[in-house]
């Protein structure tokens, strides 16, 4: 009996560790999962309505008929997951969270998931579906292409954007403790050195704050952006910018280590 | 006087042989059930323990804002008022906090081309373009 209970015991011990990792990773395998089935569902699509335009067939057109209603339902279902996994990312993102945007980005995930439900529910309930109602409610979606794009390049934009804010908020704390040490050390002269040396972190530091910042005005532009095209190109210009200051905080750290090593062996 | 023909007495060597060893009296059976039922309870109990804590832990840690990267410095690394050599515990925890900054700088993901936006059809038409 004993033996049993312990068993259970690493049954369950095994279970519990496994489980966060799963639950944290379940929302972006999911849509993974679902934009996969898009790919596939589309080529099935295209290969019906070919076959409608060819033969022009009432057999054919019911076909074609059940191929669009198929897409069109997996299509909100891409749209719908992928906002759930940028939802997953903005609550799980370190610099995101005190960010006042943040919660509004996730408010408005929120909104269109659900919008996408009430479009998907709508397009299930159609009794006796026509392509004329398949193509309406498809425009639907259609008309809220550049809307839909917007959000999810701005929910990008703000993770990496949290990403880079909390690791230079760690380099600025890290820079901050250092020059407590140095204060306290006993050669004058060694404390100058070292001083001088934490300004050059500061330097980095700085710079990567101004790279931050051009960020922001990209992640700014393209809030604003009602092109497609222009939101590609705010996005990418964000992407450098946070790349740079994760850059220059590379400098800052490699520094910080040799002036802790300093502080170490004297 | 008359013969007594009636059975021995059932005791010294006359006692039926019976294994006795093998048969549990009913207060023995009761206690054997009950024991059985409580090691199902303990066990029962404690994997709804186990999830429930499971459970609050997750909860516990979504809400400490735990992300990818650790924003909030923490509190084992407060500067020491004299510098120790590095077998110290501030100069360890310091140590510790630095290569993990630089660990954390090395592995950020900033390009999540995997939630780029999905490329779909959104113009759905029936005309095969040329």
């Amino acid at each position: 009996m004993n033996k049993k209970i312990l068993l259970y015991c690493c049954i369950a011990i095994l279970l519990y560790c496994f489980s966060r990792p799963v639950f944290a990773q379940r929302q972006l395998d999911d849509y993974l999962f679902q934009y996969e089935k898009y790919r596939d569902i589309y080529e099935e699509f295209t290969l019906a309505r070919d076959k409608y335009l060819k033969y022009q067939a009432l057999s054919v057109k019911d076909e074609a008929v059940k191929a669009l209603k198929k897409l069109l339902l997996q299509r909100n279902q891409v749209l719908r997951t992928h906002f759930l996994a940028l939802e997953y990312k903005l609550r799980n993102t370190a610099g995101v969270i005190e960010n006042q945007s943040g919660n509004g980005l996730i408010s408005q995930l929120d909104k269109k998931v659900i919008w996408l439900e009430e479009q998907s529910e709508e397009i299930e309930n159609l009794e006796t579906s026509s392509l004329e109602d398949l193509f309406i409610l498809s425009d639907r979606i259609e008309d809220k292409e550049a809307e839909l794009k917007n959000l999810a390049y701005q929910s990008l934009g703000e993770i990496l954007l949290g990403r880079i804010r909390a690791l230079q908020a760690e380099s600025v704390s890290i820079t901050t403790l250092l020059k407590e040490e140095i204060s306290q050390q006993q050669s004058a002269t060694q404390a100058a050195q070292l001083n001088l040396w934490l300004r050059e972190v500061g330097v980095k530091n700085y710079l990567s704050q101004q790279e931050i910042e051009a960020a922001e005005i990209n992640l700014w532009k393209l809030r604003e952006e009602r092109r497609i095209k222009g939101m590609v190109q705010h996005f990418s210009n964000l992407q450098i910018d946070v790349d740079d200051a994760r850059l220059y905080l590379k400098q800052a750290v490699s520094f910080q280590q040799e002036i802790y090593g300093e502080l170490n062996y004297d | 006087m008359t013969k007594n023909l009636e059975a021995p007495p059932m005791s010294g060597n006359n006692l039926p042989v019976r294994e006795l060893k093998a048969e549990k009296s009913p207060a023995e059976l009761e206690q054997t059930a009950k024991n059985k039922w409580l090691s199902y309870l303990l066990i029962g109990l404690l994997i709804v323990l186990f999830f429930c804590g499971g459970l609050g832990l997750g909860v516990y840690l979504n809400q400490k804002d735990k992300g990818e990267v650790l924003a909030s410095p923490s509190p084992e690394v407060k500067a020491s008022p004299v510098i120790q050599p590095s077998s110290s515990p501030q100069a360890e925890g310091f140590s510790r906090r630095l290569e993990q900054f630089e660990e954390n700088l090395e592995e950020v993901d900033l390009k999540e081309e995997q939630l780029l936006p999905p490329l779909l059809d959104y113009k759905i038409r029936f005309e095969i373009e040329e």
